[in-house]
């Protein structure tokens, strides 16, 4: 549901950015609702 | 044992060991693709040939058995061994034909990894995932108004519907959109089939959209109007949204499960404190609300929801409808396992060939595959296989179960609502279904009616109507039409002999109202915010001031496409609940045929691309479900905009009213005088009106697939539009159960040093966040 995202994220990051700061759980997900669309919910 | 590593194409190296073969892309990571090749074994054989045979005598008692003594289990048996033999042999076959997936190349899951909406997702959450975005109230309603045909033929199409359309559908749109970096329905439609066909695939996923949303809110309307039990339990979902917004972005982020699960808590109070509210005189007072009214307060939810932030109410009640949907659909299964109610639906109607039936106008062919639509064969899935899910898959070879059987699941969903509505007295299924200007509102002339109607068992008496009534703590169940009070009324029986006992029949049936109201409601937010950014899309691309509509933050375009979005499916939805002909028997065949034409819109696509492809042979996979989707819905189209039969036919209703207004007349039918004449004339022309344009662009969709069609076999054409494939660098099982081999691999990719390895990254077209 959602509960790993951010430590998925972590991961990612400090594979693909090593070294760099990440940003914090409560700035990630605001990061998530604004960027991410909606996905439509059928019949 | 094993050879040593070979390399073959493009860098790949290849390990044999039998009849399995590892695929590597970087000689120092473990494979990233299992290969096998072992012919089936004999315990296996002998494992298939029993489900086989099993689900043939599940079929024969269901087909051939009369009597009331049919017990739902052999439905649910019948329904699960043809899931499990058209899962290992017919998609085995689209998969080793059409679909051939290629585990060493990466998904766009992997390829554009950004940890946000592009995820390589564990399988099995993915198919959650997929099947909660793809199942909603179609399956439920749809199989409840077609039993007035009686449960064998809507039967044979969910389960048959499934295996050989509805999923093929959905595995393959899935599989051709994880090729395209996951691109839309539409942008696939463009690329494919040239821009005349790729703009009325868009137009017409936009006008499909809105019909939905406009009838999917009229059956909540249906089934909250006058109950304020209802209305109580459904408004607090709001309030209980927005606390599980405000605790996951102030006070703890990120815990998703844990809000859902004090949000259900939460909605379970609201389901038994509605009780204790509808019992009181300020509760009856407040929250018993007529259907206008109940449909401003949907609209305004709509428009609130479109521009609210999505952290706010959409992303909790997100989370919400997804629990309870899977949670509700887990407890129903095991509630008909144990109940194991018996049919007192007969097998095929009369109103099957006489097409005269209250609940929809028109025979079995057509209008019972128009009826049934999601749960056999729903076009809108194809919004969600393309799109969504292949930006969370890990693997290609996972496509046949999230895309097959995902769909499968959704099947199973329908033929459970189709046993609660079989389950059901027929004489309270017609008095519950059959619109007012038949049943006449009130207990004692819905028993008279529906008496009349010549079904089988004893009759039916007013006030056993009204004690059904009340035993599910309602006033009256005349009339409830659209599906979901019958639904909520068959899953109480089902529920309240497993848990709890006539005392918490109530309870089961108010807890079945919100659960169905709460998806609905979650579609018709989802789908009015997507619709949205549909709209603004096309609006932009006209170009000229428009262009600005491509900013997502310009509040103003932002609203004033919100409000046309919400204007059309608002002014359906209350042109239907004032509809003088009943709203629900004249709106559903339309929805039915728009969500239809969407599938043939998919199939279409589908077909077009296996033919670019070279596969000519196997075009007929998709399509024959195409040739049958068409065959059905032009049917349905045509008896709807030229039939003579005023009762079916739009424009010959239209006429006939405005004939009869033009002689002066003030009353004519169901309409009891001048204003509601000219609602109906009113209404047969947006409905007619709405018809034609349906059929129009589907048929401009399919002629451009035609062409493009023709083109390929004749070997010009434009080529595919499929992307050059990066080697992966990721492993993941691929069916549910890890087979010997994979769960090896596995392990070697689990003694790799954290860190070391991972996805393959190319930084094409997101941005890094």
């Amino acid at each position: 549901m959602g509960d790993n995202h951010y430590r998925r994220y972590v991961a990612h990051r400090t594979r693909t950015h090593p070294g760099e700061p990440v940003m914090s759980e409560r700035d990630y997900w605001r990061m998530r609702y604004r960027t991410s669309e909606i996905e439509p919910r059928c019949c | 044992m094993a050879s040593p590593p070979v390399p073959a194409r493009s860098g790949r190296l290849e390990d044999t060991d039998g009849d399995i073969t590892y695929v590597r892309t970087e000689a120092d990571l473990p494979p990233v693709a299992i290969v096998d090749r072992s012919p089936i074994t004999t315990k296996h054989k002998i494992v298939f040939a029993i489900i086989a045979l099993l689900g043939a005598v599940a079929w024969a008692v269901i087909a051939f058995f009369r009597g009331e003594t049919v017990s739902a289990v052999w439905f649910v048996v019948a329904a699960v061994c043809t899931y499990v033999i058209g899962y290992r042999f017919y998609a085995r076959l689209i998969e080793m034909k059409i679909v051939t997936p290629r585990d060493d190349n990466a998904t766009p899951a992997e390829v554009f990894e950004n940890g946000t909406d592009y995820m390589p997702t564990d399988r099995r959450v993915l198919f959650g995932h997929h099947f909660a975005a793809i199942a909603g109230a179609g399956p439920l309603v749809g199989p409840v108004l077609a039993m007035q045909m009686g449960y064998l033929p809507g039967t044979i199409w969910i389960i048959v519907g499934a295996v050989f359309a509805g999923c093929v559908q959905d595995y393959l749109v899935l599989s051709i959109s994880v090729r395209r970096r996951g691109r839309s329905l539409g942008q696939m439609a463009r690329d494919e089939l040239g821009t005349v066909g790729g703009v009325a695939a868009i137009v017409g996923v936009l006008v499909i959209m809105v019909i939905l949303l406009a009838v999917l809110a009229l059956v909540v309307v249906g089934a909250l109007a006058e109950s304020p039990w209802g209305v109580f339990s459904i408004s607090m979902t709001i309030p209980i949204a927005l606390f599980m917004g405000i605790y996951l972005r102030f006070l703890r982020p990120g815990r998703v499960s844990e809000v859902s699960l004090i949000g259900v808590v939460l909605l379970l109070l609201a389901v038994v404190a509605g009780g204790w509210v509808a019992e009181t005189d300020w509760g009856t007072d407040w929250f018993t609300l007529s259907k206008v009214t109940l449909s401003w307060c949907i609209i305004a939810y709509g428009l609130a929801a479109s521009v609210l932030p999505v952290w706010l109410l959409l992303a909790p009640r997100d989370y919400l409808s997804t629990f309870m949907k899977v949670g509700t659909i887990v407890l129903l299964a095991v509630g008909i396992l144990i109940a194991r109610p018996v049919m007192e639906a007969p097998a095929i109607s009369t109103f099957a060939s006489s097409g005269t039936g209250p609940v929809f106008a028109g025979s079995l062919f057509p209008f019972l595959f128009i009826t049934i639509a999601c749960g056999a064969l729903s076009g809108f899935h194809s919004l969600i296989s393309s799109g969504t899910t292949p930006k969370l898959l890990e693997k290609e070879s996972q496509m046949r179960l999230i895309g097959y059987g995902g769909m499968l699941t959704e099947s199973f969903v329908a033929i459970m609502a189709l046993i609660t509505a079989a389950i059901l007295n027929q004489h309270l299924y017609f008095a519950i279904n059959a619109p007012t200007a038949q049943t006449g509102t009130t207990a004692q002339t819905a028993a008279d009616y529906v008496n009349g109607l010549g079904l089988s068992g004893a009759p039916i008496t007013g006030d056993e109507i009204t004690a059904a009534a009340g035993s599910v703590g309602e006033e009256s169940i005349v009339s409830r039409t659209g599906g979901a009070p019958t639904l909520a009324f068959g899953m109480s029986e089902v529920l309240h002999q497993v848990f709890g006992g006539e005392g918490l029949k109530a309870f089961w049936y108010h807890f079945a109202i919100m659960f169905e109201a709460l998806f609905i409601l979650t579609t018709v937010d989802a789908g009015t915010r997507v619709a949205r950014f549909m709209l603004s899309d096309g609006l932009a691309n006209l170009g000229g001031p428009l262009t600005k509509l491509r900013n997502p933050s310009w509040r103003i375009g932002a609203w004033g496409c919100s409000v046309i979005v919400v204007a059309a499916w608002g002014s359906i939805l209350l042109m239907g609940v004032t509809d003088p002909l009943g709203g629900i028997n004249t709106l559903f065949p339309l929805f039915g045929i728009a969500n239809q034409l969407l599938a043939a819109i998919a199939l279409t696509l589908v077909t077009v691309v296996v033919i670019k492809r070279g596969l000519l042979k196997w075009a007929w996979i998709p399509g024959v479900p195409l040739a049958w989707d068409l065959i059905v819905t032009m049917t349905a189209s045509w008896q709807k905009i030229f039939s003579s039969d005023p009762k079916l036919g739009y424009w010959t209703q239209h006429f006939q009213y405005r004939d009869a207004k033009d002689a002066g007349k003030t009353a004519l039918g169901a309409a009891k005088n001048s204003d509601q004449l000219d609602a109906v004339i009113r209404n047969t022309f947006i409905q007619g009106t709405l018809s034609v344009i349906f059929a129009v662009l589907v048929v401009i969709v399919v002629a451009a697939g035609v062409v493009a069609a023709l083109k390929a076999i004749r070997g010009g054409g434009a080529p595919l539009s499929a992307d050059e494939p990066v080697p992966s660098r990721i492993f993941a099982p691929s069916g549910l159960i890890p087979t010997p081999a994979e769960k090896e691999v596995q392990k070697q990719w689990d003694s790799l040093p954290p860190g070391s390895h991972g996805p393959a990254v190319r930084s094409v077209g997101t941005a890094a966040h």
